[in-house]
């Protein structure tokens, strides 16, 4: 048998059985059919073709669903431990730096002030007395940026020196002059 | 007609990946529902259809476990379809490690129909799966995206690595080899 020489509705068979056509093109394709042997004849082989191949697989929707991941599974990848993370630990070293800082300044200004015109010198319970005059000036040049893997190391190792509870006995601040003691 | 509404609405596949991507398991099963037995049938149509439960199980693991990557350029289903023919191609190559011999794709999948033909219920569909295991591998599958799936040349060229005009050849070539072969 030969070929239809309508190329183009031949193309839309296999759309045809899909069921994939628009209504208009559908039934253009039937009107077709209804007069034309050699694409009918077609459309049987390709509807034999669909036949053999749907009845010659069968696969276990169940079993393949079963083997799937789960949706937060996909997404979630394993996270490092917290402590080790680079967030935590630049956040860590940004809060030792702004609190030593806020901490320096509230002492520089205390020992700078009017409240402390009358200071000739600190008391370290334990560790001898330092004179007024001796403060060194600390800075911190640059941004967290400069700093290399080991210097964030070394200040994150001095971090966890410290201890997160207060000394049972404040220092001792010896006022000149008046005699007075305080905290 | 019998039609065959299964898997060809994108925004519906679409819809489903979101929910899944949200959480809802059962959008997976309705994803492979939908698909599952036309990838059993293209991946029959490559000559593994001995296979096609597993490869049809590891093409969707593949997918789902990299579902974030699917950026819908095209249909789910057409890419499902180029996840299994990479797995099948996968599986011949290490046949061939195993077996030590030249290449299979075409004396395999020719072995592979032949066997067939006793398996398949109906002198009818016998004649047909002979008929057409007789094309080329390559005429083959694009002869079968076309009738069994409805790919377009476009879809067909993407799974299959080749360009649309060639599709388009193949499609017709196998169609008359087809028709020759079933009125021997």
């Amino acid at each position: 048998m030969t070929d239809c020489p309508n190329v183009d509705l031949r193309e839309s068979l296999p759309e045809y059985l899909n069921g994939t056509l628009s209504t208009a093109r559908r039934v253009e394709v039937e009107t077709h059919l209804a007069a034309c042997a050699e694409c009918t004849a077609e459309l049987d082989t390709i509807r034999l073709v669909r036949e053999a191949y749907d009845a010659a697989v069968r696969v276990d929707v169940a079993s393949v669903v079963a083997a799937l991941p789960r949706p937060n599974r996909v997404r979630m990848p394993a996270m490092r431990s917290w402590r080790h993370s680079h967030a935590f630990q630049i956040a860590a070293v940004v809060s030792f730096v702004a609190l030593g800082g806020m901490s320096l300044a509230v002492a520089r200004s205390f020992f700078n002030g009017d409240v402390a015109a009358g200071v000739d010198s600190v008391v370290v319970a334990g560790r001898g007395e330092f004179p007024m005059t001796d403060l060194p000036e600390i800075g911190f040049a640059g941004g967290l940026g400069d700093l290399e893997d080991e210097d964030l190391e070394s200040l994150l190792t001095a971090l966890e020196t410290i201890e997160a509870l207060p000394v049972a006995e404040p220092s001792t601040v010896v006022l000149g002059g008046t005699g007075r003691q305080g905290t | 007609m019998a039609e065959d509404l299964t898997g060809r609405d994108d925004s519906l596949d679409t819809s489903l990946i979101a929910r899944w991507r949200g959480g809802d398991e059962r959008a997976a099963t309705a994803l492979v529902e939908r698909h599952a037995h036309a990838l059993g049938r293209y991946i029959a149509s490559l000559g593994e259809r001995d296979a096609a439960d597993e490869v049809v199980q590891d093409t969707f693991v593949r997918a789902f476990g990299s579902l974030d990557t699917f950026r819908g350029e095209s249909s789910l289903r057409t890419w499902l379809f180029t996840i299994a023919r990479r797995l099948v191609v996968d599986r011949r190559r290490a046949a061939r490690r195993r077996r030590d011999v030249g290449n299979l794709d075409d004396s395999d999948a020719a072995t592979e129909y032949t066997a067939l033909d006793g398996m398949i219920a109906g002198e009818a569909k016998k004649r047909v799966w002979a008929a057409v295991g007789k094309l080329s591998p390559t005429q083959r599958e694009v002869f079968l995206l076309r009738v069994n799936e409805g790919l377009s040349y476009k879809e067909i060229a993407d799974v299959a690595g080749t360009t649309e005009g060639a599709a388009r050849v193949h499609y017709h070539n196998a169609l008359r080899t087809v028709k020759e072969n079933l009125n021997d």
